[in-house]
């Protein structure tokens, strides 16, 4: 999977139901209680985002467990 | 490439923007406000910020009215960066081992998250101790080991900056008795140390960058990462008093 | 666990009990620091080791009566360890720096010491370091007392002087030439007094008429009955220097309590020779003859002193970490360990936890076997586990995929009970456990088939029996699944459990306390049908016997029973049996700790080079999977290439969930005529996996149905991400607490899956949990 472009602009990334691309803009991802604003492509539309395998077995993975103290 | 950071100029950053894990602590200024409510100084104190780095707690305690704030730090850079615009910050530079003011000055003094910095933290609170009043408070915040298991984990961690320093909770405890001191408060904040690191985590890949940034030679192997499993770290904040009257410590059989 | 069942259990832990030269020795020199000193050629850390303990080495090094040499562990291996003569070479080639200036403060308290022999002068040194204010009487021109008597070769005459010199400068008043006479000395001016002055008839007289005399002198304290006066040394026993060296150093002790007016006895059972409880391991240890030096008085060359510094065992006991990978991972010992888990307990109850270090062991019990005080660290562990589940401080995830797994084979889509048809209780119940179902389904039909010849009443039970909650520390869920296997037990009518796993073993036990248990491979010695299996192979085995059969000595003869009845070569492997190792899979260590397991897997097949036998379908799936060939009985049985099978790799995580669907479905078939069996709506999906693909699944721990339930998601809910470029689509599904993402083409009707991959955090939305 390509690295989302920094900015605004639009990606090669669309939601496949509302038709939109996918933009980069700032979400709110948390865990028992601890959260942290990152950028994910997001549909503007829907709202739904897409989180990357490399952020889901990395930075996401390791934070769960610090989180979870394991 | 590895260059100084440019707000403290000590420790290492990969990006030349790039700010290093110290210049914001765990917590920010909550644990600063909630160890100045314990505290309770009188209305006219005169209060030391020891290692005061950029100045957020020098900032914070200037701006409490009668009370009269002192930061100090070795690192010129740190001082100048640490300076507001228009100046209004006493600031001044000075190495914890040798504080440059007289004996009993001081109400309270503030060390936050640089006790484990220093090499000799035994030292370190006896100078701060010459320059409090007696019945002066100091308030430290810093990084503990919560908990280690067996011994691999020491000879690795040497290698740090940040943790060759940390102690356990019984350690710390060990050396404030050492110094003559009278807890009056222990409290963990661990949770704000995690926040703080989750934060990092995001910004710089993953907890062994994290620490690596915290590590003086630059550890980047597997040795290192693995003997991070064997410990685990949290967040104090204690407040010990300077007796009224000097009792000698009693003896041992030893 | 309680904190005096935590110091019961430190207690136990004998590691840290002094080696017996050090108990033995009645100044507790720590003799095994000196030996490892010395063997890396540091004379001067091996000087000061020994002068933390001896003030005047270099008279004791020459004149100790040595009680170490009776008890040194290397007395039958070559000879006691020179200890003395060591000692000698510290002193001759180690260089110390001067005794520091006193940094205490001066104490305002002026003692008397009478004679200055070694325990006069020991009390003298002693007292001052603490201190206080010290006047040294002697009678004779120089301190030494009877050392003056020795002859010059053992201790030259300049070497008591040097060392007594040490007394003035310590600034001890040292008054020779100075007799006193007891009756006509005055007290009072001293705050206390020690008399040493060996045996003389008018301190004895004087003693028994003022205070107990000398024979009713406490041996602890070494009161005389006298207020303030304390007497110690050759007065009181033969003549042995270091036991009169020894007595100065607690009269000293008794002066300072009493004169701080605290406790003479408290704390005091460790003062003087003692027994040790450590335990050291003398087997396969080559007896090397001790090193003579040249001469006897002049001692040794360094690299005399340095090979025989070598021979010290380094006495400790560390029986358990030897056989453990786990115990020796973390550099420490169960004494360490169960005081880091357990450090401050009582102050910040919950920020003390080892978690990865609870999590990683396997509850073998391996250490309990080989432990000479029979400390089981498993058991540590075990209600460690407990306790952070019931006070809710388990991470989420770390047995989470192990419970579920549990939780899947007790649901509708294993789960399944059923007597002979036609009947309503039976008389046996075969519980083969759910693991043989997950990787050898077929052979349970099989089995199933040879029982029923053996067994007309014989019923069937496919579930879990609960060992992954017990040793997750699941309690609850252990019970819940406990109770569910008691009342189907209970309406079957109590039936007798016919078991293919150790595992089940242990915790149908405890499930239904009593319950009659007996092993498969019971069963099979007594079935006709095995003796007519031929021989499959000449090849020899080594048996491995399964960690949970470790207390079921029947299990492993009966086990044996059957590979002789089959006319298979097998030998034990050195640690089997009772002392048998686990293959991993215990205690959920591999989910928690992956490495650990694969290390310990590799300590296990590697002990041997022959192919394993055993009679656990994990130990072999696990052996079999990092390379070693390892036989199931049942393939000796039921198998027909038993190359190939030894060498099988196991089925996939996903694949055993299959596994165990089937064989329900096809029992049920058989036994109730009926079964489409349930099928899930997701499991209509049809999925193209490559075998890179699988892979990828397993190691991050995702299921088939985990994918099809996010394809299923995309149907009836239209939400998917569409790449361009490409035409790959992506989408998510949290069916629970973990959100599952898919990156997929689709052709025809059939999902091509090209990466799958899962997270906890939640994105977005609410942050509370």
């Amino acid at each position: 999977m390509t690295a989302p472009e920094s900015g605004n602009a639009p990606t090669e990334w669309i939601c496949g139901k509302c038709g939109e691309p996918l933009r980069l803009s700032r979400v709110n991802v948390s865990y028992l209680g601890s959260g942290y604003p990152v950028d994910l492509l997001m549909c503007t539309k829907c709202k739904r985002a897409l989180v990357p395998p490399e952020m889901a077995l990395g930075k996401m993975l390791e934070v769960e467990r610090l989180l979870e103290d394991k | 490439m590895i260059s100084d950071c440019a707000s403290c100029g000590l420790f290492s950053v990969t990006q030349d923007s790039e700010e290093c894990v110290h210049t914001n602590r765990p917590g920010g200024l909550i644990v600063t406000e909630r160890a100045f409510a314990l505290c309770g100084f009188p209305a006219q104190a005169h209060i030391l910020d020891v290692a005061c780095g950029t100045g957020a707690t020098v900032n914070y305690l200037a701006d409490k009215p009668g009370l009269k704030a002192l930061g100090m730090d070795r690192s010129g850079k740190a001082l100048a960066g640490a300076q507001s615009e228009p100046a209004r910050l006493n600031l001044l530079r000075g190495d914890v081992l040798r504080i440059p003011i007289a004996p009993g000055y001081f109400d309270g003094v503030f060390m936050e998250c640089a006790l484990s910095l220093t090499f000799e933290p035994l030292h370190c609170l006896v100078e701060i101790m010459r320059v409090l009043k007696p019945g002066g408070k100091i308030v430290l915040t810093d990084i503990y080991l919560r908990e280690v298991i067996g011994d691999n984990f020491k000879q690795v961690i040497s290698v740090s900056t940040c943790l060759a320093g940390a102690m356990t909770q019984e350690e710390v405890e060990n050396l404030i008795a050492a110094a003559g001191l009278r807890t009056l408060a222990w409290e963990d904040h661990t949770a704000l140390l995690k926040q703080w690191m989750v934060g990092q985590i995001f910004r710089l890949g993953s907890i062994t960058k994290v620490f690596c940034q915290l590590s003086a030679e630059k550890a980047q192997n597997e040795e290192y990462a693995q003997a991070l499993n064997h410990i685990r770290l949290g967040y104090y904040l204690a407040i010990f008093e300077k007796p009224l009257a000097l009792e000698t410590p009693e003896v041992n059989d030893g | 666990m309680d904190q005096s069942r935590l110091h019961e259990l430190e207690e136990q832990c004998i590691q840290d009990c002094d080696p017996p030269c050090t108990a033995h020795c009645p100044m507790h020199v720590d003799i095994r620091q000196i030996c490892k000193e010395i063997t890396a050629g540091n004379f001067n850390n091996a000087l000061t080791t020994l002068q933390k303990s001896i003030p005047f080495p270099e008279i004791i090094a020459r004149t100790c009566d040595q009680p170490c040499q009776l008890v040194c562990n290397r007395q039958t291996l070559g000879g006691a360890v020179r200890v003395a003569d060591l000692e000698l070479a510290c002193c001759q080639f180690g260089k110390t720096e001067n005794p520091q200036p006193l940094m205490k403060a001066r104490k305002k308290a002026l003692i008397a010491v009478i004679g200055a022999g070694l325990c006069g002068m020991t009390a003298a040194w002693v007292l001052t370091r603490k201190g206080y204010t010290v006047v040294l009487f002697d009678r004779e021109e120089h301190p030494g007392g009877q050392l003056w008597r020795l002859s010059d070769s053992q201790l030259p005459k300049d070497i008591i002087l040097r060392e007594s010199a040490k007394l003035e400068q310590t600034g001890i008043d040292l008054r020779n030439n100075t007799e006193i006479e007891l009756n006509a000395f005055d007290r009072s001016q001293y705050d206390a007094v020690l008399i040493a002055t060996g045996v003389e008839e008018a301190v004895s007289k004087w003693l028994e008429e003022n205070g107990k005399g000398v024979s009713a002198i406490d041996t602890l304290t070494f009161e005389t009955g006298i207020t303030g006066v304390f007497c110690g040394g050759s007065i009181l026993h033969p003549p042995s220097t270091v036991l009169s060296m020894a007595d100065g150093k607690r009269t000293a002790i008794s002066i300072d309590r009493y004169l701080q007016k605290v406790s003479l006895t408290a704390s005091r059972s460790s003062e003087g020779a003692q027994e040790t409880r450590l335990y050291t391991n003398l087997e396969g240890i080559q007896p090397v003859s001790a090193v003579m030096p040249t001469t006897i008085f002049n001692g040794y060359t360094p690299d005399e002193a340095i090979a025989e510094a070598r021979r010290c065992l380094l006495c400790d006991c560390m029986e358990c970490v030897k056989v453990c990978t786990y115990l020796s991972e973390y550099g420490a010992y169960p004494r360490k360990y169960v005081r880091d888990i357990y450090n401050n307990l009582s102050i910040i109850m919950h920020q003390r936890r080892g978690n990865k270090f609870i999590n990683s062991c396997t509850l073998c019990g391996l250490c309990g076997e080989v432990c000479p005080t029979d400390l089981n660290f498993a058991e540590v562990i075990e209600q460690t586990r407990k306790t952070m589940v019931e006070t809710k401080k388990m991470p989420i995830s770390a047995h989470d995929f192990a419970l579920r797994d549990m939780a899947f084979s007790n649901s509708p889509r294993f789960a399944f009970t059923y007597p002979v048809p036609g009947e309503e209780k039976c008389d046996y119940l075969l519980f083969p456990g759910c693991q043989l179902a997950a990787s050898n389904p077929e052979y349970i039909s099989l089995i199933y088939d040879d029982l029923r010849k053996q067994v007309e009443n014989l019923g069937i039970m496919l579930r879990c029996c609960g060992s992954p909650a017990q040793w997750s520390g699941e309690e609850a869920l252990f019970m819940e699944s406990g109770t569910a296997i008691r009342s189907e037990w209970e309406s079957l009518g109590n039936p007798k459990f016919i078991l293919a796993c150790s595992s089940c073993n242990k915790a149908l036990q405890q499930i239904i306390p009593g319950v009659e248990t007996i092993s498969l491979w019971e069963f099979l010695l007594k079935n006709e049908q095995l003796a007519s299996v031929r021989q499959k192979t000449t090849q020899e085995y080594k048996i491995h016997d399964p960690c949970t059969s470790r207390y079921e000595p029947e299990w492993q003869n009966f086990a044996r029973g059957v590979i002789e009845r089959l006319g298979i070569n097998y030998s034990e492997l050195r640690m089997s049996r009772s002392l048998t190792e686990c293959c991993g899979y215990g205690g959920v260590a591999w989910l928690a700790n992956p490495d650990l397991a694969h290390k310990t897997i590799q300590r296990r097949i590697n002990e041997d080079e022959s192919d394993y036998l055993t009679y656990c379908v994990m130990c072999r799936d696990l052996f079999a999977a990092e390379g070693k060939p390892t036989l199931h009985l049942l393939d000796l049985i039921y198998g027909r290439d038993v190359a190939a099978l030894a060498k099988r790799k196991p089925p996939d995580y996903s694949q055993r969930h299959e596994n165990r669907i089937r064989i329900k479905q096809r029992m049920e078939k058989r036994l109730l005529g009926k079964g489409d069996g349930i099928m899930e709506t997701y499991e209509k999906i049809k999925l193209q996996l490559s075998s890179g693909m699988r892979d990828i699944l397993e190691a991050r721990l995702i299921l088939v149905e985990d994918i099809q339930k996010v394809i299923e998601h995309v149907e009836t809910s239209g939400e998917y991400f569409i790449n361009k470029s490409n035409g790959h689509s992506i989408a998510s599904y949290k069916p629970n607490l973990i959100t599952y993402w898919v990156e997929f083409t689709k052709q025809e009707d059939t999902y091509i899956v090209l990466d799958a991959y899962s997270h906890r955090m939640v994105v977005g939305g609410d942050t509370s949990l």
